[in-house]
């Protein structure tokens, strides 16, 4: 489904991604695991061209998609979910979810999608007319992913949705992605939370220096002593 | 040799600038343009052949300084005929004044001053004011002139401070009309006719409006305001080169860069903006005290925005904080919109276009300023925040 | 009674052209975070582009006036994307000084251009009447024919405004990239259209103000866009840069202190806009995020 074959970025004069290559199949849920600087985010950023790629290419569906613009590539059918919620902080949640459907111009399919984000989360429908931007933090968490999800994409990228949240909440949230997954909906995810990313993933790649150092299905992932050295020295 | 050198090719830009003056036909003028401005692409596009040729400039700078000043004082030796164009080459000489002050506050302290005129003209109807109506000398009018203009300045340090990036073009800008307003309103300073019948400057018993001769040169008024405006050009120069190339101006760049790092070391911002906004305007001031003395006639329509933004095209031309570069710009655009009547009426387009142009493609400017010497990383960092 | 309520007249017919070129300026500062210093002057554009339609007005008169209106709208609004594409969003990533003199010098080169192109450019220009004349009088107030449609052309263009940025799904695109840029085109939202439609809009706007301009004082001249500028600069700045509500009340309240200074001040009339003006300094100084914004004036 997607495809990304040598692909380097970086900012400036300095390159953070070196000839990264990684596949996602469809119905999958690949985490991609990393300490903190390895270039999870970047290689997010890239695949979504907010940066632009210095080489290689990114194909989604046999489609190539390096040089598409960002809402190009949204419109393809792929969610994000951006790191560090990234709400827009003076709308309600109503008008956050309206803009992850952003691009639906059909008012009951808009309104049954609201349906379903409310239906998994019921928080957010209690603050549907509250501003975004004084929600707590685990709200906004919810929120940021309910407007992912919004678009009803076919690839969800997910850039650590559980950044900064409460311990009871990150289980809560593992608990959701894996819905979404069985949902259908293949998911690209980015986790620092090594042990939780492999626990819900079928495969996962290990980011370090902006290389990949290792890859393969997440139960064996789980038992190599290269991720535990990978998260505890850098 | 190197001397050799730099003697050789000023005597040649110096005898071509005095052929470019005289020259009385449109197609010769125009020739000298283009070839000036050829040479000027050469320079662009070839750095490295270029700075062969700056360089000997560079090792004998005394000897280069020394030798261009003595052919400046020579040169009205050479226009005893024709001592109109001295009179443009004073007017040059005031704009480098003007241009330089606002580069100190807008391109090296990194303050937005879109009201230069309001500065200038506070010098000029000050000048003049105290000379048509209290028959004050000139070595009191001028110094008076540039008084004026820092004090009137006052009345914006608060705003200088306090406000930042595009509000501070907003209240400098509206400054500059308020001025305007004023001027043209206030009929105790003639209101929109101005003032008329500033006395030259005189010293001891001197009359710059007087004729002599040395032999068979006679030298009329405009050779005499030419030297004057060539001393105070030179010191104005010497001035801002001073206060560059000391700590203050590293100082100054620093407080431009990064406010908030540079308050951190200790310095106190708003003393150094206040000095740099004083300095900028006593020059603009001193121009303006030149001015009303040369001209004899000072009136609202040249302090206007519209010089503003002459002066503002004239530092950003030349290159943001590069004191070469706008003293060129400054020299090039004042000659050239005189010696091109034809182009006179249509100067403020052609110089907002290649504004335009240099900003999109050239930022830095014609002449950019250099990296300073001391830290030799320090501006490459600083330029990428 | 009967002066102040012409005064009072009079404020409100500043105050409605104020305001709209102040949308502008508060439309491009919310979105792209910059300020677009030839703004007045392409409010200047729009009547000078308007007087082009002349000839069809004296043909057709009350359609004819329709199209003028139109037809030079729509040319202004093209002009504004052209010249964002040229002098704005070439900077966006260079410091704010670059945008600032590009516009301004942008602003210059249309003025001169008007000056030496516009035939007769150096002169005021005559401008027709398009509204018809006459008017009626209450308690011993007139009220102008035409001053009743400048009001009722401001508000209905502000009421569209308004609607436009937060009804639509066009507003909400617009408002989702000034609150978040990245996040807004991650949901689908195209930059280049978010940039053009804003700048589309307010040039649009200037240029209904200029057109107004025109109509309310019967003649233009190429240095009004310089002033109109400054002002929808500032009437923005005091209500607050970024609220369109707030460019509104700042556009009338700069009209209400003009026209107090000029009506109550002796010899006034001549120094309103310096004292407006520092009116504005002054409230930048002990209140820069004006009265209606959120913004800060500095965002670290």
């Amino acid at each position: 489904m997607l495809e990304i074959n040598g692909l380097s970025s970086g900012y400036g004069k300095i390159e953070v991604l070196h000839q990264i290559n990684l596949h996602v199949d469809e119905g999958e849920v690949v985490s991609v695991l990393g300490a903190n600087g390895a270039g999870k985010t970047t290689l997010m950023r890239t695949i979504i061209n907010l940066i632009h790629a210095r080489s290689g290419t990114i194909k989604y569906r046999g489609k190539d998609i390096t040089h598409l613009k960002t809402h190009q590539i949204h419109a393809l059918g792929i969610g994000i979910v951006p790191e560090g919620k990234r709400l827009f902080e003076k709308m309600t949640v109503m008008e956050n979810l309206r803009m992850g459907c952003f691009l639906e111009k059909n008012e009951r399919v808009i309104a049954e999608r609201i349906e379903k984000a409310f239906d998994m989360f019921p928080r957010l429908k209690e603050r549907k007319d509250q501003l975004s931007g004084t929600m707590s933090g685990g709200e906004q968490a919810m929120l940021t992913i309910a407007r992912g999800t919004m678009s009803d994409p076919d690839l969800l990228i997910m850039d650590e949705p559980s950044f900064g949240l409460a311990p009871v909440l990150i289980n809560e949230m593992f608990s959701i992605i894996k819905r979404i997954s069985q949902e259908g909906k293949t998911v690209l995810l980015v986790e620092q939370n090594a042990w939780k990313g492999l626990e819900i993933s079928d495969r996962g790649y290990l980011l370090q220096k902006g290389e990949v150092i290792l890859e393969g299905k997440s139960s064996e992932l789980k038992e190599n002593s290269l991720v535990k050295k990978a998260y505890f020295s850098n | 040799m190197n001397k050799l050198i730099v003697l050789l090719s000023e005597t040649v830009l110096f005898a071509l600038l005095i052929l470019f003056l005289i020259a009385e036909s449109v197609s010769i003028t125009i020739l000298f343009i283009v070839a000036g401005f050829l040479c000027a692409a050469a320079v662009l596009i070839f750095p490295k052949k270029a700075e062969r040729i700056i360089k000997p400039f560079a090792k004998e700078r005394r000897t280069a300084i020394i030798f261009s000043m003595i052919l400046m004082a020579i040169l009205p030796f050479f226009f005893t005929t024709q001592p109109y164009w001295l009179l443009t080459l004073s007017l040059a000489g005031i704009y480098i004044m003007l241009a330089n002050g606002l580069n100190m506050q807008t391109g090296t302290t990194g303050l937005t001053n879109f009201s230069g005129a309001a500065f200038f003209g506070t010098g000029a109807y000050t000048t003049g004011l105290l000379s048509v109506h209290l028959g004050l000398p000139g070595w009191l009018t001028i110094p008076a002139g540039m008084f004026a203009s820092v004090l009137i300045g006052a009345i914006l340090f608060f705003p200088v401070l306090k406000v930042k990036g595009h509000y501070l073009a907003l209240v400098t800008i509206a400054f500059g009309l308020m001025f305007n307003i004023m001027l043209n309103n206030t009929d105790a300073i003639g209101g929109p006719q101005g003032i008329s019948g500033v006395k030259a400057f005189a010293i001891g018993g001197f009359d710059f409006s007087g004729m002599w001769a040395i032999g068979p040169f006679i030298f009329s008024s405009y050779a005499n305001n030419y030297w004057l405006t060539l001393l105070a050009a030179i010191l104005a120069l010497a001035f801002t080169r001073y206060i560059y190339n000391s700590p203050v101006g590293l100082i100054l760049n620093y407080v431009r860069d990064d406010e908030w790092s540079s308050k951190s070391q200790g310095l106190n911002i708003s003393y150094w903006k206040l000095i740099a906004f004083c300095c900028g305007n006593a020059l603009i001031g001193l121009g303006g005290a030149l001015y009303a003395h040369m001209i004899g006639y000072v009136a609202p329509d040249l302090f206007s925005f519209q010089t503003s933004l002459l002066l503002l095209s004239m530092v950003l031309l030349g290159g943001m904080d590069s004191i070469p570069g706008v003293t060129v710009a400054a020299f090039v655009m004042i000659v050239l919109t005189e010696k091109l009547r034809v182009i006179q009426d249509y100067r403020f387009l052609i110089f907002g276009l290649l504004v335009i142009i240099m900003i999109i493609f050239r930022k830095e400017g014609l002449i950019p300023s250099r990296v300073r010497p001391y830290f030799p990383k320090l501006k490459s960092v600083l330029m990428k925040r | 009674m009967d002066m102040i309520g012409q005064q009072l007249m009079n404020a409100v017919m500043l105050g409605t052209m104020y305001s709209l070129v102040a949308i502008g300026f508060s439309l491009f500062f919310g979105t792209m975070n910059v300020i677009h210093f030839s703004h007045g002057d392409i409010s200047m554009l729009g009547a000078f582009i308007a007087l082009f339609f002349v000839p069809i007005i004296t043909q057709y008169s009350v359609l004819g006036s329709v199209i003028m209106f139109i037809g030079a709208i729509v040319i202004v609004a093209v002009l504004g994307i052209f010249l964002s594409g040229l002098v704005i969003q070439p900077l966006q990533s260079s410091p704010q000084l670059y945008t600032l003199l590009a516009t301004l010098e942008a602003g210059l080169v249309i003025r001169e251009a008007i000056r030496l192109f516009y035939p007769g450019g150096k002169m005021s220009q005559k401008f027709p009447i398009i509204f018809p004349s006459g008017g009626f009088s209450i308690g011993g107030l007139t009220i102008r024919f035409d001053q009743l449609f400048i009001l009722a052309i401001g508000v209905a263009v502000f009421v569209a405004t308004v609607l436009i940025v937060n009804k639509t799904s066009l507003g909400m695109a617009i408002r989702a990239y000034s609150q978040d840029k990245e996040a807004s085109m991650m949901m689908g939202v195209s930059e280049s259209k978010v940039i053009a439609v804003t700048f589309a809009l307010g040039s649009a706007l200037a240029a209904i103000a200029g057109i107004l301009h025109g109509t309310y004082y019967r003649e233009v001249i190429y240095t009004m866009g310089l002033t109109s500028g400054i002002i929808g600069f500032s009437a923005a700045t005091i209500g607050g840069l970024g609220s369109i509500w707030g460019a509104i009340v700042g556009g009338y309240l700069f009209a209400f202190i003009q026209t107090s200074v000029s009506a109550f001040v002796p010899g006034g009339s001549e120094y309103r806009d310096v004292i407006a003006f520092g009116v504005m300094i002054l409230f930048l100084l002990f209140r820069p995020t004006g009265i209606l914004g959120e913004r800060q004036s500095e965002r670290v």
